[in-house]
């Protein structure tokens, strides 16, 4: 048993070991971050948008730019859509939270887009086109 | 211990009849009688033969060193079998319940993460991995670190078998 333990105790420490010099701190290692965008009607005429970093291992410091965009006819394309507000930040350290809320003038339809940018890769994150009302519920 | 003693020991910890060990001797059964009531003792040129048929040396067998009076082998087998198999048996719970655990501890996660987007219209995520160049490498030298592990454990069994 003790053998057994020894083993395993000696395989966690290489482990620990080379997950330790592969997690450079000049953000240069693995890059392992589960973003997230929600939006979520307040049922008051505003509906709020988050954007969360849930889970980081090793990170580098995370951009983040939470953006709204709005268009009557229930487009797809951020292009065609209207943009409504954005909020921003440097580094969305895990498990922070960025979040943005908007009124609801008229019920049209609503998409949130996360740009993100770490390590020197950057990509976007969009959430899905909802219908609100004034009222600031789902439709 | 004296001599008369100490064959009886031997014989009754192999299981041996007062026959058999005459046979196996080359003596009648009377002279294993004689022997172990004490009425006679074996001939010096009989002495090394017992001692190889119980495995024991002169010494023991006359009583002045008390290594023989261990407990036979067929008993320290047994405890020997006990305690691994109680071993396994506590490496297998350990195991299992590690599993367990995580997996209790995933679902508990999982359910926690479905509860907190159903509270949301609309909820989309990204998973963002990169791996450095050197990972390969890394990868390859946990491989080769567990195969050589192995392979020096491997290699302390041999040396303690032969030893």
């Amino acid at each position: 048993m003790k053998k057994y333990c020894l083993f395993l105790l000696c395989a966690a420490l290489c482990l620990c070991c080379i997950l330790g010099t592969s997690c450079a701190s000049d953000g240069n290692g693995n890059i392992n971050v589960f973003l997230s965008v929600r939006m979520k009607g307040n049922g008051d005429g505003t509906v709020t948008a988050f954007a969360q970093n849930e889970f980081a291992l090793c990170a580098a410091p995370l951009s983040v730019t939470l953006e709204i965009y709005t268009s009557d006819v229930g487009s797809i394309d951020f292009g065609d859509m209207k943009f409504v507000d954005s909020v921003s930040s440097d580094d969305l350290a895990a498990p922070d939270i960025i979040m943005l809320t908007f009124s609801v003038e008229s019920e049209s339809y609503y998409s949130a887009r996360v740009l993100y940018s770490i390590g020197g890769e950057s990509g976007e994150l969009r959430s899905d086109v909802i219908l609100y009302g004034v009222d600031g519920k789902r439709k | 211990m004296n001599f008369r003693e100490k064959l009886i020991q031997l014989r009754d910890g192999r299981n041996l009849s007062q026959q058999e060990l005459a046979d196996l001797l080359g003596v009648s059964r009377q002279t294993v009688v004689r022997w172990e009531a004490g009425k006679s003792v074996p001939s010096v040129n009989q002495i090394p033969d017992i001692c190889s048929a119980f495995g024991v040396d002169a010494d023991t067998l006359l009583g002045i060193s008390d290594s023989g009076s261990e407990k036979p082998p067929s008993d320290v087998d047994r405890e020997n079998e006990k305690r691994k198999a109680k071993q396994v048996k506590l490496t297998t719970l350990i195991v299992f319940g590690v599993l367990i655990a995580a997996a209790v501890a995933g679902l508990i996660v999982t359910i926690c993460y479905a509860v907190k987007d159903g509270a949301y219209d609309t909820s989309s995520t990204v998973w963002i991995v990169s791996i450095p160049q050197n990972t390969p490498m890394i990868v390859l030298s946990v491989v080769l670190t567990v195969f050589i592990v192995l392979l020096v454990v491997f290699f302390i069994r041999i040396i303690r078998k032969w030893k």
